[in-house]
């Protein structure tokens, strides 16, 4: 037997718990390994040594505090003893499934059109205006963008709401950024004459609203949402531009 | 053995006799006390940890599912709070706050022996004391569970989940550790 064997048996040495041929193994080796035979001694020393301690009496008020701590159970700890008592459990799976419904559906409540407040004109308001909605999307979010025919308060028939989209971000340049004002419109203008632009955008620009060209023929203009009603009574001064449009 | 009567008094406490968790604690308050006292080393602190363990009891008496298993469930129950504990309190720093010559730490002293043999005897009991409390966690709660509740190798492996090859060899290394921490006074 090895050293390095002989220690890992000490404990069942010290049980009297060695099978006959380990007895032997490693009896003969402590009597010719003095280090062994040292560890050994030191080792029963050691278990005199614990064995030999006294255990302590507990405290006389030991029990009368146990009652004293039952009896001042708090409200959380009531609370929380009600909710043992039903048994509850909840796999990993099952919480991570409800979590992930409550999300989905404070999105869907997020995004609902009930009980959104009616700052803005009524839909047939708007479209009688000449502005074609993004469907059920009040109030708009930021960055919102749509598109208008400018053709005298007539819906545009051909034109196609634009959704929310990266464009207006990507057209003001980011130092403007911290100048406009939150949450902003951004409307897209299209069959547009020179002349009309021309009294149009004039307008436009003395209220510091942005106007960024796109195609010849179609503007992005981006202000203040605020503004909006502003917007529709400059589309409704200037019909006659629309008509030409 | 006292400890016999454990699952009847379980029984009994389950159907509302209140008498019976008062002997049950009676019957194991000595064996958590010190299970405590291995773990925090104070007395008062020791007193605490052992009440809110039998409070424990006392509210999950019903998550107990054989009443014949009683006694490993308590020390499952038991460990769980002194880890706990001294976790939380190691944080604090309470132990750096204790040595060897802290009277809080001291023993109970047998009577009859002269002061001389007391003091050598009271100094070596804190001695073993210090370095069992300066074992590693899962060394000390062997050592705790073996050499001083002096449980069963079937208890403890029962206790702690573990196989009992598993268990003795724990305990071997865990007793190997303590005598090196103990060597220059034996």
């Amino acid at each position: 037997m090895q050293c390095t064997e002989a220690q890992p048996l000490f404990t069942d040495f010290a049980d009297n718990t060695l099978s006959r041929e380990e007895l032997h193994a490693l009896a003969d080796h402590l009597l010719g390994c003095p280090t062994c035979a040292l560890e050994w001694r030191e080792f029963q020393q050691t278990l005199n040594l614990v064995h030999s301690l006294e255990t302590q009496a507990p405290p006389a008020d030991l029990l009368p505090g146990i009652h004293a701590k039952l009896a001042h159970r708090g409200i959380f700890d009531r609370a929380w003893a009600l909710v043992e008592s039903l048994n509850f459990s909840l796999s990993i799976p099952a919480a991570a499934a409800i979590f992930t419904i409550a999300m989905l559906a404070g999105f869907l409540l997020k995004t609902s059109p009930l009980e959104q407040p009616t700052i803005f004109p009524s839909r047939s308001a708007r479209l009688q205006q000449g502005e074609v909605l993004t469907p059920r999307r009040l109030p708009i979010a930021q960055n919102a963008m749509f598109a208008v025919s400018h053709n005298g308060g007539q819906p545009g028939g051909d034109l196609v709401p634009l959704t929310r989209t990266a464009l207006a971000t990507q057209l003001v340049p980011e130092n403007d950024a911290p100048h406009l004002l939150s949450p902003d419109m951004h409307v897209l203008i299209e069959h547009i004459d020179h002349d009309s632009q021309v009294v149009l955008f004039r307008e436009m620009l003395d209220q510091n609203w942005q106007i960024h060209r796109i195609t010849t023929n179609l503007f992005l203009i981006h202000f203040p949402q605020a503004e909006l009603g502003n917007f529709h009574e400059l589309l409704g001064r200037h019909p006659a531009t629309a008509n030409r449009s | 053995m006292p400890y016999q009567e454990a699952p009847e008094l379980v029984r009994a406490f389950r159907q509302g006799d209140h008498q019976a968790f008062n002997r049950l604690v009676t019957l194991y308050q000595r064996k958590i006390y010190n299970l405590a006292l291995g773990y925090v080393k104070q007395e008062d602190e020791a007193k605490d940890l052992a009440q809110d363990i039998f409070v424990t009891v006392y509210r999950q008496i019903d998550k107990l599912k054989e009443e014949s298993k009683f006694g490993a469930w308590l020390y499952q129950l038991a460990l769980n709070h002194c880890r706990n504990r001294y976790q939380k309190l190691r944080r604090r720093g309470f132990f750096s706050n204790q040595s060897l010559d802290d009277p809080e730490t001291g023993l109970n002293l047998s009577s009859g022996a002269t002061p001389e043999k007391e003091y050598e005897r009271e100094n070596t009991a804190r001695l073993v004391r210090e370095a069992i409390a300066s074992l590693a966690p899962a060394e000390k709660e062997v050592i705790l569970l073996r050499d001083l509740q002096e449980l069963s190798y079937e208890e403890i492996s029962e206790i702690l989940d573990l196989p009992m090859g598993t268990v003795k060899s724990k305990l071997n290394r865990a007793r190997l550790a303590l005598k090196n921490r103990l060597k220059h006074y034996l």
